[in-house]
C-alpha cells in the first residue's frame, strides 16, 4: 500500500477526531488550529480528492444549510481502507522513531 | 473550536471571486466547496464586517488557488492521457492520412516561419539602440520644380552636427559618419575593408558593444582605429591588437574626389563587435573623425559647408518631438550654407532601412515596407490553405469515426467534451507539424537568406516575438483544422452516428472546390512566372551582346604608379604568348560610366545635341572585347592627331544624328571639335535591363581605371598568376583585383535569379499543398461514397470507370483555374519582362506547360486515390447493410 503524504495524514486524521462533522470548513479549522497556520480552503481540497480517489475517505452531502447561502455541505468519514492507512502510517512512524531520545534534536 | 453564529446574513461573497473560484472547481463538489467558503465567509461577515469579510475572501481564494488549479488539472490529465492513446491509434492505423496531414501542414508552416522570420529580422532594423526612439538623421529635402518629384538626399556637411548641437537647445548629442574603405597591411600580407569615419559622439548615441577601449575616448585622437573583432582576427589573429599601429591605404572615392590615395598609420585604440545583420550602419573598422584633417589637410576640412559627405546623426532631448525643431531648422537652412534649395528635415532612426534616399550610407540594405505587408499576407494566406487542407483531411478521418463518436455519447461524452477531444487531436497534429516545420525551416535557411540577401539564423537567439509568432501559429493552425469537423461531428445525431451512418452533407462542397481551384491556380500562376523567368534568363545568356565577353580578363587598377605605368605593364605582359590583346580603358562594358553632350549640325544646318557615353580608351580596346568597325578605321599611331580631334562612335550615334556617310563628320564633344573616323556595330554598354545608347570612343593616353586583357581559351590559372605577378609590381600597396568579364556579365541578372528561383521554389511549395489539397478531398469523397463505389462495382462497373468518375471532378477544375492563373500571369509578367529592355515575348507553351501539370497533378492524386477505393471488395462495403 502506498503511503500517506503529510497532508494526507493530517486531512485523515482531522477527519476522525472530528467524528461524523468533518466537512470543509470544520477541518480547516481543526488544522489550522493544531499547525498553527492559517490553511486556505484549497489546500484542505487537494488532500481530499486525493483521498476520495483512493477511497480511503468517503463522502455524504448533508441538506441545503442557509448560512452556507443555501448550500449543502459535504460531510466526509474514514472507510476502512482509510482506517489500515493510518494504521500502517503509525507503524512506520513509531518504526523510524524508536530509539530516538527526545533530547536528540534539542538546541545545544 | 469557535462557536459560530447561526445567523442569516443578507450580504453575499464578492461575485467576482466566486465565479473565479467556480471555474476550477468541479462540477461534482462544486457547490459543497462554494458552501464552505460562503460559511467562513458569513461568519466573519457576521463578527467583523463585511468589508474585513470580503477581503478574506479574496485572499483565501487566491491563496486556495494554485491548489485548486492543480487539482483540476488532474482530471484534465486523465482524459487528455485517453484522448492521446486515441489520437496515436489513429496515426498508427492511418499512417498515410497522418503523414500527409503533417507534411502538408509541416511544408505551410515552414514557409510560414520563414517569412515571419525575414520580416521580423526586417522590422526590427536599428531596434537595438537603446537612445534610438530619439535619434534622428538629418538628411537634405531638394525641392524642385513643381512639375519634378522632389530629392531625398543623405550627405551633410560635416559642421552641421556640431553647429546643431550648439544653437539647438532641442538636440542633445550628435554624431557624424562617413564612409572609407581601404586597405590594411600587416607584415607583409594586405586586406581589404569597408569601414566608417566616426567621431566621438557615436559610441555615445549608438548602442554597439565595445569590447575593449573606453566607450568616450576611443576614436578621439587622430589616427585612432577601432576594429570590429572579426577583422581583428583576420588581421592579427589570436594576438591582442590594442596599442597596435597598422599601416592603412584608403582608397578614394574616383566619382568624388578623383584618383588618389592616400596612406597613413592608424593606432588601435579598442576593438568593437561586429555590427548586428540588422543595423543600416555596417562596418569593418572605425577611423576617428579627427583623422580626416591631419591627414588629408586642411586643418579647417571638417568646417567646410561646401561638401556633402558625412551623415548626420542627432540625439533629442528626452521628450522633445522632431516637428518642434523642423520649421526653426527649415528656417536655418540657408545659414547652414546648402549650397542649393535644399532643405535639412530629420528622418527617425527607425525609418533609414524603410525609406529610400539618394546618396545614402552605403552597406544600408534598404527594404520597402509594402512588401513586408505583401509577404505577411502571403504568409498567412499560406498558413490558411494548409490549415484548411489539414481541415478537410481531418474531416475524412474523424468521418470514419463516427461509431466513436456514437458511444462516447452513449456513455455520457457531453458535446464540449467531444470537441475538445478533436480540438486538441488537431492540436497535437498541428505541434507535431510545426516541430518538423521548424527542422524544415531550418534546412531552408541557407537557400531562404540566398534569396533575401540576409543572414537570418534560427536558433536560441531568435526574439520572443518569433518564438511567440510561431506558438500563435501552432494553436491558430490546430483550431482552424479542427474547429469544423470538431463542431460538425459533435453535433450529429448520436443514434444515427452508432448505425455508422454519416449524414451527408452537400454544404462545404462549394467552399472546398473553390478552395481547389485557388491552390490550382496559384500553381498555374507560380509555374508560369519561373517559366518565364527562365526563358528570359536564357536568352540573356544567348543573345548576342554585341562584344564577346569570353576570356576577358578586367582589372581595376588603383594605386596612381600602376596607372602611370600602364604602357609599360601592357608591353609587358604582351610577351606572354597567352596573353592575345591588352588594352587600358575608363570604359568597361556593364561599368557606371561617364556621358557627355554630342553636339552635331542637323541636317537644316542647326546645332543639335543629344547625351551620349563617353569612354577613353586604347586603341586595343576594340580587339580586346572584339567589337566590330563597320565604317572607317581605327585610332592608329600612324595618325597623330588622333589623340586629339578624332572620335569613333556607334550605330546608335548615327541613326540619332541621322547620318547617311558618317565618316568624316565633325562633332562637338568634351569641349573641342571631333571628327569621326569609324563607326562600330551596336553593343550593349550595360546589361539587357537597358537600352544601347549613343557612345564616343577617345583616344586617351596610357593612365587607365582599367586595364582589359583577352587570354587564350584553357586554364586560366597560370595567366592569373602571371598577371597578378605583374601588377602587383606597380601596386604594392593594394591586393591584386581581377574579375572575369563574363562573371560580371552573370552577376549583374543576380538578382534576376534570385527572383526566378523565389518563383520556383513557391511554385514548388504552391503543387505540393496543391496536391495535399485534392488528396484530402479526394480521400472525403471516397470516404463518402463507399456505399455508392460498391453498389456500382456490385452492378458491373469497372475499376476503370471508377476512378474516371472519382477524378473527373478535381481535374476539371483546372479549367477556372487556368483561367484566372493565365491572364494575371500574362499581366504580372510582361510587367516584369518590360525592366528588361531587350527580351522575349511570352511563349504559349509556358501557360499549356503549367496547366498541363496541374492537371496532371490532378489527376494523379486523384486516379491513386480513387484507385484504391475502385480495387476495394464491394462485399466487405455492403456487409452491414
Amino acid at each position: 500500500m502506498k503511503l500517506l503524504s503529510r497532508s494526507e495524514e493530517i486531512v485523515l486524521l482531522a477527519i476522525w477526531r472530528l467524528q461524523g462533522n468533518a466537512y470543509g470548513v470544520s477541518l480547516r479549522d481543526l488544522i489550522s488550529e493544531i499547525t498553527g497556520y492559517d490553511w486556505p480552503l484549497g489546500a484542505v481540497y487537494v488532500p481530499l480528492d486525493t483521498l476520495t480517489r483512493r477511497e480511503y475517505v468517503r463522502k455524504t452531502v448533508s441538506p441545503p444549510v442557509a448560512e452556507r447561502g443555501g448550500r449543502s455541505k459535504c460531510l466526509y468519514e474514514l472507510t476502512r481502507k482509510g482506517k489500515a492507512a493510518l494504521q500502517s502510517i503509525r507503524e512506520v512512524q513509531n518504526a523510524l522513531w524508536r530509539g530516538v531520545p527526545e533530547s536528540a534534536f534539542d538546541k545545544s | 473550536m469557535k462557536k459560530r453564529l447561526l445567523k442569516i446574513t443578507p450580504s453575499n461573497p464578492p461575485g467576482a471571486a466566486e465565479r473565479f473560484l467556480r471555474f476550477f472547481l468541479r462540477t461534482e463538489d462544486r457547490d459543497q466547496r462554494l458552501g464552505d467558503f460562503s460559511e467562513i465567509f458569513n461568519e466573519i461577515a457576521a463578527s467583523e464586517g463585511e468589508r474585513t469579510a470580503r477581503r478574506w475572501y479574496w485572499g483565501h481564494v487566491l491563496r486556495s488557488s494554485p491548489g485548486l488549479i492543480m487539482n483540476s488539472m488532474y482530471w484534465g490529465v486523465a482524459m487528455i492521457k485517453n484522448y492521446l492513446l486515441i489520437a496515436w491509434r489513429q496515426v498508427k492505423r492511418q499512417k498515410v492520412y497522418a503523414l500527409v496531414n503533417t507534411a502538408g501542414l509541416a511544408f505551410g508552416m515552414a514557409a510560414f516561419i520563414l517569412m515571419a522570420l525575414y520580416v521580423n529580422h526586417e522590422v526590427s532594423f536599428d531596434g537595438f539602440h537603446a537612445q534610438g526612439d530619439r535619434i534622428q538623421r538629418v538628411i537634405r529635402r531638394w525641392e524642385q520644380s513643381q512639375d519634378q518629384a522632389e530629392m531625398i538626399i543623405g550627405g551633410t556637411p560635416a559642421p552641421l552636427v556640431p553647429t546643431m548641437i550648439k544653437e539647438f537647445p532641442e538636440v542633445a548629442d550628435g554624431a557624424r559618419v562617413g564612409e572609407v574603405d581601404g586597405t590594411f597591411r600587416v607584415e607583409d600580407r594586405t586586406f581589404s575593408a569597408h569601414g566608417l569615419f566616426a567621431d566621438e559622439g557615436f559610441f555615445r548615441l549608438f548602442a554597439f558593444v565595445l569590447l575593449r577601449g573606453e566607450r568616450a575616448t576611443v576614436l578621439k585622437d587622430s589616427y585612432s582605429l577601432v576594429v570590429t573583432r572579426s577583422l581583428a582576427v583576420k588581421l592579427f589573429g589570436k594576438d591582442d591588437p590594442m596599442g597596435k599601429t597598422v599601416s592603412f591605404s584608403q582608397r578614394m572615392n574616383e566619382y568624388r574626389s578623383g584618383s588618389r590615395n592616400a596612406r597613413y598609420d592608424l593606432i588601435i585604440t579598442g576593438v568593437a563587435a561586429d555590427p548586428p545583420g540588422n543595423s543600416h550602419l555596417q562596418f569593418g573598422f572605425l577611423v576617428s573623425l579627427a583623422t580626416v584633417p591631419s591627414a588629408f589637410g586642411p586643418p579647417t576640412i571638417l568646417e567646410n559647408w561646401g561638401r556633402s559627405n558625412y551623415y548626420s546623426y542627432v540625439l533629442l532631448h528626452p521628450g522633445v518631438q522632431p516637428k518642434d525643431l523642423l520649421p526653426r531648422l527649415a528656417a536655418y537652412s540657408p545659414r547652414f550654407r546648402g549650397r542649393d534649395a535644399a532643405k535639412y528635415i530629420l528622418q527617425p532612426l527607425k525609418n533609414i532601412h524603410w525609406e529610400p534616399v539618394m546618396d545614402d550610407i552605403p552597406g544600408n540594405a534598404r527594404n520597402d515596407r509594402k512588401l513586408m505587408l505583401i509577404l505577411s499576407t502571403v504568409a498567412f494566406l499560406i498558413l490558411a490553405i494548409a490549415g484548411i487542407n489539414a481541415m478537410n483531411l481531418a474531416v475524412a478521418r474523424f468521418s470514419k469515426r463516427t461509431k466513436e463518436i456514437g458511444l462516447r455519447k452513449v456513455v455520457g461524452a457531453r458535446k464540449s467534451q467531444l470537441v475538445a477531444q478533436f480540438l486538441g487531436e488537431s492540436l497535437v497534429f498541428s505541434m507535431i507539424s510545426a516541430g518538423a516545420a521548424l527542422g524544415l525551416a531550418a534546412l531552408a535557411l541557407p537557400l531562404f537568406n540566398g534569396l533575401v540577401d540576409r543572414s537570418i539564423r534560427l536558433g536560441p537567439s531568435v526574439s520572443p516575438s518569433v518564438v511567440l509568432i510561431i506558438l500563435g501559429m501552432v494553436v491558430f493552425s490546430g483550431l482552424f483544422s479542427g474547429i469544423y469537423p470538431a463542431f460538425f461531428l459533435s453535433s450529429l445525431r448520436t443514434a444515427a452516428t452508432v448505425k455508422g451512418a454519416t449524414e451527408s452533407r452537400k454544404g462545404g462542397v462549394g467552399l472546398r472546390n473553390t478552395l481547389v481551384v485557388v491552390q490550382f491556380a496559384l500553381s498555374v500562376f507560380l509555374l508560369s512566372g519561373m517559366l518565364v523567368v527562365a526563358e528570359q534568363l536564357r536568352f540573356v545568356r544567348v543573345k548576342d551582346v554585341g562584344y564577346n565577353r569570353e576570356n576577358v580578363v578586367v582589372m581595376p587598377l588603383r594605386d596612381d604608379l600602376a596607372r602611370k605605368n600602364g604602357g609599360l605593364i601592357k608591353a609587358e605582359l604582351l610577351r606572354d604568348p597567352r596573353i592575345q590583346a591588352v588594352s587600358g580603358s575608363e570604359f568597361i562594358p556593364l561599368e557606371r560610366n561617364d556621358v557627355d553632350n554630342i553636339a552635331y549640325r542637323n541636317a537644316a544646318g542647326g546645332i543639335d545635341s543629344f547625351t551620349a557615353y563617353v569612354a577613353n580608351n586604347g586603341k586595343d580596346f576594340f580587339d580586346v572585347f572584339k567589337l566590330r568597325l563597320v565604317q572607317g578605321r581605327n585610332f592608329s599611331p600612324e595618325f597623330p592627331t588622333d589623340e586629339k580631334s578624332a572620335v569613333i562612335v556607334n550605330e546608335a550615334v548615327v541613326r540619332k544624328a541621322g547620318w547617311a556617310d558618317p565618316v568624316g563628320k565633325v562633332i562637338g564633344g568634351q569641349g573641342r571639335n571631333l571628327r569621326v573616323i569609324g563607326v562600330v556595330a551596336d553593343f550593349n554598354q550595360s546589361s539587357l535591363h537597358d537600352n544601347i545608347d549613343p557612345m564616343m570612343f577617345l583616344l586617351a593616353p596610357d593612365e587607365y581605371a582599367y586595364l582589359s586583357v583577352r587570354i587564350r581559351p584553357g586554364d586560366p590559372r597560370d595567366v592569373l598568376a602571371l598577371l597578378k605577378r605583374t601588377i602587383e609590381q606597380y601596386s604594392p600597396n593594394f591586393p591584386f583585383e581581377f574579375y572575369f568579364q563574363d562573371d560580371y556579365f552573370n552577376a549583374k541578372y543576380k538578382d534576376d535569379e534570385r527572383f526566378g528561383k523565389a518563383f520556383g521554389a513557391a511554385a514548388a511549395l504552391a503543387i505540393l499543398i496543391a496536391g495535399l489539397g485534392v488528396f484530402g478531398l479526394v480521400s472525403y469523397a471516397t470516404e463518402r461514397r463507399t456505399r455508392e463505389i460498391a453498389v456500382r462495382k456490385v452492378l458491373g462497373a469497372s475499376p476503370g470507370r471508377i476512378v474516371r468518375l472519382l477524378s473527373r471532378e478535381y481535374v476539371v477544375l483546372a479549367i477556372p483555374a487556368c483561367a484566372v492563373a493565365w491572364p494575371a500571369a500574362w499581366v504580372f509578367m510582361t510587367k516584369w519582362l518590360q525592366s528588361f529592355a531587350f527580351r522575349t515575348p511570352i511563349r504559349f507553351w509556358v501557360f499549356g506547360f503549367s496547366g498541363l501539370v496541374v492537371a496532371a497533378l490532378a489527376l494523379a492524386t486523384a486516379g491513386l486515390k480513387s484507385a484504391r477505393a475502385a480495387r476495394l471488395n464491394p462485399a466487405e462495403r455492403l456487409r452491414f447493410e
